[in-house]
């Protein structure tokens, strides 16, 4: 135990903390009578550790806790994973954008409704203040600068993209720094409509039915995605039985294929009720043809707002839902956090979930048919559909192998994080990220820098 | 007057049905459950009062490991609950999107920091894998409208905020995981893994008698000392000295100031340097009655203690998980 730990009375009886400190250090050794099988479960740990226990139960548990090892470090573990704050640079993006951001007249009074909760226990120190100021006040600018259109209607035009926000030059440094790359077309330049093929990046969708004549594919904005409905299916580590709790069924369910999670999500998937836009499918088919530019509906605000929104969003590690179609609009897709997928033969006025087998989030998605798709996302995740229903992980050209990508010694040893995705066919397709392209011509099996 | 009635016809994931003596929980506390679910603002998830009884029900009725929450005591113990986390969980399992577009713009940040926190150097993707991997189970498996449909949620009852909830899930996973890997290790490793006491070894230097003679009296006044602890005294020493957590860290888990900490350590200590001292220094009777060791003189006591500034090796860890097979006299 370093001299930092120790207090005045060890360093005035040293004999004493010498004998403990030494004595104590057993790994293992703190067996105990209570064994595992007397180990109570999260609810009640946390209950424990919120200080929401009776005197007795209280006593009880930290008898338990005296002799279990176990508990004990789920314990430490626990207490240990309350205490991570933002980072410098965090905090000083958060104050910034709190500083600049502008809030429309009209979204005043909603945004004066909704209660801003904050996750952290009432009683604080000093450590959670600026994480905890940090993240309301984004939550409160997430929340004012969200668009809230009629219902059913598409909210940002793809020109949003093109255009700085007026905002103060902080936030456009901002938005450089960490919202995601803009629509890139076959010319490199940095707007939109992607080429005639179905490709995309994250898509906003357009505001309106009279839109649906105009627009290219650019990113998506809605509301945030449900959850997945499947399970990895290649997941390494089975799922851990909850402690003292769950009935047989439940543990062999928590272990059920991705087959019975599809059927559950299929279930709840319906009418779009959200700020999904109904305006999508004319948006994203616009930039399906040849690249035309269409003026963007509300001008510069929707471009502050949408570039704010993402600022926020990536900040808050809040991916927002992409939505893109096949060259015909038969077919739209909608790819968002945890893996979701969801498919819509009815230019979306409902939606099906879709198994995608992958619990990362999918930033990125283009389909060259109403049968062939690609998606991308974090972690390397590249998926691709040739049968509109059906979605297979495609190996990513940036997988880590023994810390080591492209064969050379990466010290993150962390996959990429894939924010754009162009194709042509079932066989041709760029993934992009952070300005890299990478193409493969052969499905995704190999791949080579563009 | 409360009907129970989970299933509507608009519903797409009705909850669990009934369970036995839900009924008659909801007629002696319609007013009580009416209140609370007005005060979890459940209705804006769309939590129907029967639903949100339900939930409360389970709660009370799984009470503690000692016993179920006394009758008289109920009401009290609803009100304790983090009613708002337990509506919006009540909405997580029926699958409202709008509670799951609640549940990742709030929660999602808070799971993606501790595992960050939890996982240490194995870097982002581990968080975000340890984080995402809980995901699937919160939503559940099972067909809409599927009585056994089971989530995760299941087991939240709103005797914690849900965000402690899910980190001391997210933190049992990983131990569990961790202590898994570490039982496959072949035992010569786990052996040499281990780290032994500090210092040169457990073997006294030859030509030292009274090293001999009074080391294993040390160590065993010490073990009943530990084991005379009350259980609260024993597992703040093991926080602090085998957990190595800090006061700080002790003091959030115990709810209490970090200098209350520091006192309660400084008197655990003090009690039992006192309890070694005292039972160094009385005849020490053997089981079968016969007089055994003789009493320590205030000289040899000290000089115990200054044998244990040595390098000596003293299992406390054991000796405190004996004490508590032992049971504690406190």
């Amino acid at each position: 135990m370093s001299d930092a730990k120790r207090s005045d009375s060890e360093r005035r009886d040293p004999t004493l903390a010498r004998l403990l400190a030494e004595a104590l250090h057993a790994p293992g050794a703190s067996g105990g009578a209570a064994g595992d099988s007397a180990c109570p479960d999260a609810e009640l740990l946390a209950a424990y550790a919120d200080q929401g226990l009776g005197a007795e139960e209280t006593a009880h548990w930290e008898s338990h806790f005296a002799g279990c090892a176990r508990c004990q470090q789920i314990l430490v573990v626990l207490t240990a994973s309350g205490e991570e704050p933002l980072t410098d640079a965090e905090l000083e993006q958060f104050g910034r954008l709190a500083a600049t951001a502008s809030i429309p007249a009209e979204r005043r009074s909603a945004r004066e409704e909704k209660k801003i909760v904050t996750p952290f226990p009432p009683r604080t120190t000093w450590r959670w203040l600026a994480p905890a100021a940090g993240i309301a006040a984004a939550a409160a600018l997430w929340f004012a600068l969200r668009p809230s259109p009629p219902r059913g209607t598409a909210v940002i035009t793809a020109e949003k993209t093109t255009a700085e926000p007026s905002a103060a030059q902080n936030e456009s440094q901002i938005a450089q720094a960490n919202a995601p790359p803009p629509p890139v077309t076959r010319q490199g330049e940095e707007q939109a409509p992607p080429p005639a093929a179905g490709n995309s990046r994250a898509v906003p969708a357009p505001r309106g039915a009279e839109k649906k004549e105009e627009q290219a594919a650019t990113q998506a904005q809605g509301a945030p995605s449900a959850p997945p409905a499947a399970l990895e299916t290649n997941r390494a580590a089975p799922p851990t039985q909850l402690q003292g709790n769950p009935p047989a069924e439940a543990s062999s369910a928590l272990k059920a294929p991705a087959a019975k999670a599809n059927g559950a999500a299929a279930a709840t998937t319906g009418t779009v009720t959200e700020a999904a836009p109904v305006g999508v499918a004319g948006g994203v088919g616009r930039g399906v043809g040849p690249g035309t530019p269409a003026a963007p509906p509300n001008g510069e605000r929707s471009v502050q707002a949408f570039a704010a929104r993402n600022q926020i969003a990536g900040l808050a590690k809040i991916a927002p839902p992409i939505v893109f179609a096949s060259p015909d609009r038969s077919a739209l897709w909608r790819v968002g956090v945890a893996g979701r997928i969801e498919r819509s033969a009815d230019q979306g006025q409902t939606w099906q979930q879709q198994a995608s087998g992958v619990t990362a989030d999918l930033l990125a998605g283009a389909a060259p048919s109403n049968k062939i798709a690609w998606v991308a996302g974090r972690a390397g995740v590249i998926l691709r559909t040739t049968d509109g229903e059906h979605w297979q992980r495609v190996a990513s050209p940036e997988r880590p192998v023994n810390g080591r990508i492209g064969g050379r010694l990466d010290s993150a040893a962390v996959a990429a994080d894939w924010t754009g995705v162009e194709a042509s066919d079932a066989l041709h397709a760029t993934v992009i990220s952070a300005g890299r392209r990478l193409v493969t011509e052969d499905g995704g099996q190999t791949w080579k820098q563009h | 007057m409360i009907v129970p009635s989970l299933t509507r016809p608009d519903d797409p994931m009705p909850l669990h049905p009934p369970t036995a003596g839900l009924a008659e929980f909801l007629a002696a506390h319609n007013s009580l459950v009416g209140r609370l679910h007005a005060q979890a603002g459940a209705d804006r998830w769309g939590v129907s009062c029967e639903e949100f009884a339900a939930a409360l029900y389970r709660g009370a009725a799984k009470g503690s490991a000692a016993a179920p929450v006394p009758s008289e005591e109920l009401e009290a113990h609803l009100e304790a609950l983090h009613l708002e986390d337990l509506a919006l969980a009540c909405a997580l399992r029926k699958g409202s999107e709008r509670a799951w577009e609640e549940f990742v713009a709030r929660y999602r940040p808070i799971l993606y920091a501790a595992s960050r926190v939890i996982v240490g150097s194995a870097g982002e993707a581990r968080a975000r894998e340890l984080a995402d991997s809980l995901y699937a189970d919160l939503y559940g498996l099972g067909a809409a409208g599927d009585p056994q449909r089971r989530s995760l949620l299941d087991y939240f009852h709103g005797r914690s905020k849900l965000a402690t909830w899910l980190r001391a899930v997210l933190a049992q996973r990983h131990v569990d995981a961790l202590r898994s890997a570490k039982r496959l290790d072949p035992l010569e490793d786990e052996e040499a893994q281990r780290p032994g006491p500090v210092g040169r070894g457990t073997e006294t230097p030859a030509g030292d008698p009274d090293r001999a003679r009074l080391l294993p009296r040390l160590k065993q006044a010490m073990a009943g000392a530990l084991a005379a602890l009350a259980a609260s005294d024993r597992l703040l020493l093991s926080l602090y000295y085998v957990q190595e957590l800090t006061l700080a860290q002790v003091a959030r888990l115990r709810g209490v100031h970090e200098a209350t900490i520091s006192r309660q350590l400084e008197r655990i200590r003090r009690e039992l340097r006192e309890d070694v001292a005292r039972s160094l220094g009385a005849v020490r009777a053997e089981p079968d009655g016969r007089a055994g060791a003789a009493a320590l003189s205030p000289a040899e006591i000290e000089l115990c203690f200054g044998y244990a500034l040595d390098d000596w090796a003293f299992d406390l860890g054991s000796a405190l998980s004996d004490g508590l097979r032992n049971g504690s006299k406190r």
